[in-house]
């Protein structure tokens, strides 16, 4: 079940009418109970897997949290002197590094055997037949619980930052459960901090009408950028990159913008979606995306793309490294020997790197991913480097970067390098996407637009019309969404203004919505990471 | 105190504002649902399902073999027996059993007439993915006990929903959505549809051998039979004629004979038309079949002469005609009495006259040379005087023509020398009427659609006849471009 399947608007409603039938008190028992529902009709197979998951790291949290407190207690003797107290924090801290350890070894251990066993597996089957031709290992027994990615990143997050001592561990367990498998965030995230989400699902969970009428019309936001928009998006560029050879260079290209549209509405869409859902049981889940093709740089665009999974890569991978101590000693030998320039952009460079490969592999197994990562790495590392060189060059030449055409420009920019990512994973393989790109460079002939050319792959002239009209209309709310809340502004205007309006987007969504037996349904492309 | 009994509280405001906001929503998706349905396979089912209650005192369920043979105009004219024929392409025996279930409520039939076909299609119709049949069959249902029991007892959870909301299918039409799709198309003749044209055979298959019926299918034969006894509705059961040609003719005969000694058990048998017709009807294989799996018009009439007579010395059916009720049903039937006559009619003069009708959107057009047929001097009087033509066409030794009329009168009409190239794309009021032809192969010539029904493609004079209150094609006939003494129906 997804939220695009039709039995989850039953299970929403059933699960909010039990929610507020509930006394207030009880109904944080209702959302864990819908939510191990949720989970179990994707697959009870899936069940043990977070089980096991929350309970090990909830027992992790807990003997940390007590190795702490017991750190404080023994420190708390004043008769101790400096050596004595660095002794006493430095076997507590073994012993607190200890249970973290083991917790996340076995747990990032079971995501990558589910996760990229695949991946491992091709290369050993390939080594394996070039000498018997015979034995094959075999991937399709392991199982990729639902939302594992994003359900193991949280967990880890909060026995870190249990660890480094920035919220105490969660003495009950069920409230923990809650945490992680809290349905509307379970599928595609957001990658929620504890002392967030886990916070502000303790509170008075009670019934407010403006709340759950913005959350209603934040799902029908989220559904329209989904149905309309993304998977519309998504006939064309299927239908193109099945058949890359076949395709001209200016049907190429529309594909890849296109597909920056279609990942953009598909996974924001879905996040409005479980963002409207939680709302309307009371519970804000943090923002995900906040406009990034508004973006001016590379570094801006991911501080606006996917922000819970950026903020956890800064704060738990980028931070880790930049600050140990081994790149600390490597900055000071470094600055002896050569420019401070050069330098800077060596030890930018190294978290820089690993996060992004990281993140890259977090997306999927496949060297797509692995190059997506060192794509951004390069960009970024560079991007750090020259911009003081440009800010210089700039200024010498009287550029005004603060022009609406410039901003255009740069906003254009950050499409492009956008695109270029996408280009390492949507087409299928490195193969394929080098087939588009010589398709590009040596197929393209912009006038074939007119002769309908793009009509050529599954969308015919009113479905590229109510395309282009919707991403039309996303810009505008998205402009309008930058100056400030659009469901706020509806909410004053008289009823008949807000209900046609609302009324627009729903039928919106019945009528051209790409949904049902004539079509096939596409899932969340967010729900297999 | 009056003040007091107004003044609502700011809940109550918005619970009364959520409930009318919920309930404009569900007035216009069911609009929309309506306007997105296909129409083409919707008018019986329009016409049963919107009826007022007990109208109809028979009732005929079953596949297409029951649509094309038993005629409700016919028994109306003769008995006044208020007939309405709910059949539908293999409609499978469970889709029967819970249409009858609906007719035995809301209509309370004296008399159910079943066709048995579908003991032997059982499997294909229902299990292998072909929803569309059942589609055609429940959609327009309404949402009522029997719709609800057909999805959740016929079809696995996973395809309840495309069934209780079928907008979920029809909703990608909305590219296709023309005026015409504001309206409900209306049956002629009450679910009823006649085939003009035959198909010679050699007669019936005939064996006494049995085969087994596929459980679901002899499960829902036995249920529908149980049915009726139990609502006191008399079942007829028929076997509409089926030729021996058709591949499956033996095994779907054996398992006819298998439903009949099923229907023994409950103290019934099948009128098996297959035997019975040839010898007291005077059924005629060789004239009376348009393929070899349904009756053309000629066989039709005389099994729902049968069937009428049948019920009427059996069954207390009662004589509607006269009621108040019934007011339009002799109109109705009358106007199918022109159009199925028309099917008939091969003399030139006497066709263009009953084409002139108010309903009728008719579009000629010609295919290859049609100088000759057109200078012909009968053709030619024929077709100033009678269907008001104006071009010259004794000027033009070879052409392109299309000519409209539009109740009977001339709206369009074009002549042109040289190959044929012209095309035409208007609407003629709101049905669309298209005419094309291929630049590059003029032996392709024109061809013509009226609100997507395409006419034929003969060479000659093609004739297309299209009833715009209805929304149905009458006629689709040509005058040939080597004989053209008379009107061909092929």
């Amino acid at each position: 079940m997804t939220f695009v399947d039709l039995s989850f608007i039953g299970f929403l409603l059933a699960s909010i009418l039990i929610f507020y039938i509930c006394p207030v008190k009880h109904r944080w028992l209702v959302l864990l109970g819908a939510s191990i529902a949720f989970y179990a009709i994707a697959g009870v197979k899936f069940l043990p897997f977070i089980f096991i998951t929350s309970l090990t790291i909830y027992l992790a949290a807990l003997g940390i949290g007590k190795v702490w407190t017991k750190q404080e207690n023994a420190l708390s003797d004043k008769s101790l002197d400096r050596a004595a107290k660095k002794q006493i924090k430095e076997s507590h801290k073994k012993k607190a590094r200890a249970f973290l350890i083991l917790a996340i070894v076995f747990n990032i251990g079971i995501l990558c055997v589910s996760k990229y066993t695949k991946f491992l597996i091709e290369p050993i089957n390939g080594l394996i037949s070039s000498f018997s031709g015979t034995f094959e290992l075999k991937a399709s027994h392991i199982i990729v619980p639902l939302g594992i990615s994003y359900y193991t990143f949280s967990s880890v997050g909060y026995l870190l930052d249990v660890y480094w001592k920035r919220y105490s561990p969660e003495k009950n367990y069920a409230r923990f459960a809650l945490y992680l498998i809290y349905f509307p965030h379970i599928l595609q995230g957001p990658i929620e901090r504890y002392n967030r989400l886990g916070e502000r699902l303790k509170q008075e969970l009670r019934f407010d009408y403006k709340r759950v009428s913005f959350g209603i019309q934040l799902m029908l936001w989220g559904y329209f950028k989904k149905l309309v928009i993304a998977d519309r998006a998504n006939m064309f560029i299927s239908s193109v990159f099945d058949n890359i050879n076949g395709q001209s260079g200016i049907t190429l290209l529309v594909a890849l913008a296109l597909d920056v549209v279609y990942i953009y509405t598909d996974f924001s869409g879905c996040m409005d979606i479980a963002r409207g859902v939680s709302q309307i049981f009371g519970v804000e889940l943090d923002l995900n995306f906040n406009h990034p093709f508004f973006s001016k740089t590379v570094t801006e665009f991911w501080r606006r793309w996917h922000m819970s999974l950026g903020g956890w890569f800064r704060d738990y991978v980028y931070y880790s490294i930049s600050t140990s101590k081994k790149v600390k000693n490597l900055n000071k030998s470094l600055r002896k020997k050569l420019p401070d320039s050069v330098t800077r952009v060596i030890i930018t460079a190294i978290p820089v790197t690993i996060t992004w490969v990281l993140t890259g592999v977090w997306h999927g197994s496949g060297m797509g991913y692995v190059m997506w990562g060192v794509y951004y790495a390069v960009l970024i590392t560079i991007s750090i480097a020259l911009t003081p060189e440009l800010d210089k060059l700039f200024k010498r030449f009287n550029i005004n970067t603060e022009t609406t055409a410039w901003k255009f420009m740069q906003m254009f920019k950050v499409f492009c390098i956008f695109a270029g990512g996408r280009l390492c994973t949507s087409p299928g393989s490195l193969r394929n996407s080098y087939y588009v790109i010589k398709g590009v460079f040596t197929r393209l002939n912009i006038f074939e637009v007119v002769n309908g050319v793009l009509l050529e792959n599954s969308l015919n002239t009113a479905n590229w019309f109510i395309l282009l009209a919707s991403i039309a209309l996303l810009i505008v709310v998205s402009v309008y969404q930058e100056k400030g809340s659009v469901r706020e502004r509806l909410s004053e205007q008289n009823a008949p203004v807000s209900w046609i309006m609302t009324f627009g987007l729903l039928f919106a969504i019945l009528v051209f919505g790409i949904y049902g037996p004539n079509f096939s349904a596409a899932s969340f492309v967010y729900m297999v990471f | 105190m009056k003040n007091k009994r107004f003044n609502l509280s700011v809940l109550q405001k918005r619970i009364i504002s959520a409930v009318a906001f919920l309930l404009a929503a569900i007035v216009l998706a069911v609009s929309l649902s309506d306007t997105l349905h296909m129409k083409e396979k919707a008018p019986k089912m329009v016409d049963f399902f919107d009826a007022k209650n007990e109208t109809y005192d028979v009732v005929a369920i079953g596949t297409s073999r029951i649509f094309s043979t038993v005629m409700p105009h016919y028994m109306w004219q003769k008995y006044g027996q208020a007939v309405g024929n709910m059949s539908q392409s293999r409609q499978s025996v469970a889709a029967s059993y819970y249409l009858a279930k609906y007719a035995i409520r809301t209509q309370t039939p004296d008399v159910i007439i079943f066709d048995v076909a579908a003991v032997r299609y059982e499997s294909q119709t229902m299990w292998e993915g072909k929803y569309s049949y059942l589609h055609e069959s429940i959609d327009r249902m309404g949402f009522n006990r029997e719709r609800y029991e057909a999805i959740t007892e016929l079809l696995p959870m996973k395809d309840w929903a495309e069934f209780f909301f079928p907008f979920m299918l029809y909703h990608s039409r909305w590219d296709e959505v023309e005026a015409l799709d504001f309206k409900d198309p209306i049956s002629y003749n009450n679910g009823a549809e006649a085939y003009m044209s035959l198909e010679v055979s050699a007669g019936p298959p005939i064996t006494t051998e049995t085969i087994e019926l596929e459980a679901t299918a002899e499960k829902y034969y036995r249920m529908l039979i149980e049915l009726c006894q139990a609502n006191n509705v008399n079942l007829i059961l028929i076997n509409a004629p089926i030729a021996q040609e058709d591949e499956d003719a033996y095994p779907f005969q054996k398992a006819v004979n298998r439903a009949n000694q099923i229907a023994g058990e409950y103290g019934l048998s099948i009128i098996d038309y297959n035997t019975f017709a040839q010898q007291q009807l005077g059924f005629n294989y060789a004239t009376d079949l348009t393929n070899p799996t349904h009756c053309n018009n000629y066989g039709a009439i005389k099994i729902t002469n049968h069937l009428a007579d049948y019920i009427n010395q059996n069954f207390p059916v009662p004589d509607r005609r006269g009621e108040k009720k019934y007011n339009g049903w002799d109109e109705k039937f009358a106007l199918y009495d022109t159009i199925i006559s028309l099917r008939d009619i091969t003399d030139v003069n006497e066709y263009f006259k009953r084409i002139k009708h108010e309903n009728f959107i008719v579009v000629l057009y010609g295919k290859g040379n049609i100088s000759n047929l057109l200078n012909d001097v009968n053709i030619k009087n024929s077709w100033f005087y009678t269907l008001g033509m104006k071009k010259d066409i004794s000027a033009h030794p070879y052409h392109s023509y299309i000519a409209i009329l539009d109740g009977g009168k001339i709206i369009y009409e074009l002549l042109q020398n040289g190959p044929d190239v012209q095309v035409f794309d208007r609407y003629v009021g709101d049905i669309p009427v298209h005419c094309t032809s291929d630049p590059n192969d003029a032996a392709t010539g024109i061809i013509c659609e009226v609100n997507g029904n395409r006419g034929l493609g003969r060479f000659g004079l093609n004739i297309l006849v299209y009833d715009k209150t209805r929304l149905q094609v009458v006629d689709k006939s040509y005058i040939s471009a080597t004989d053209y003494t008379k009107i061909s129906h092929p």
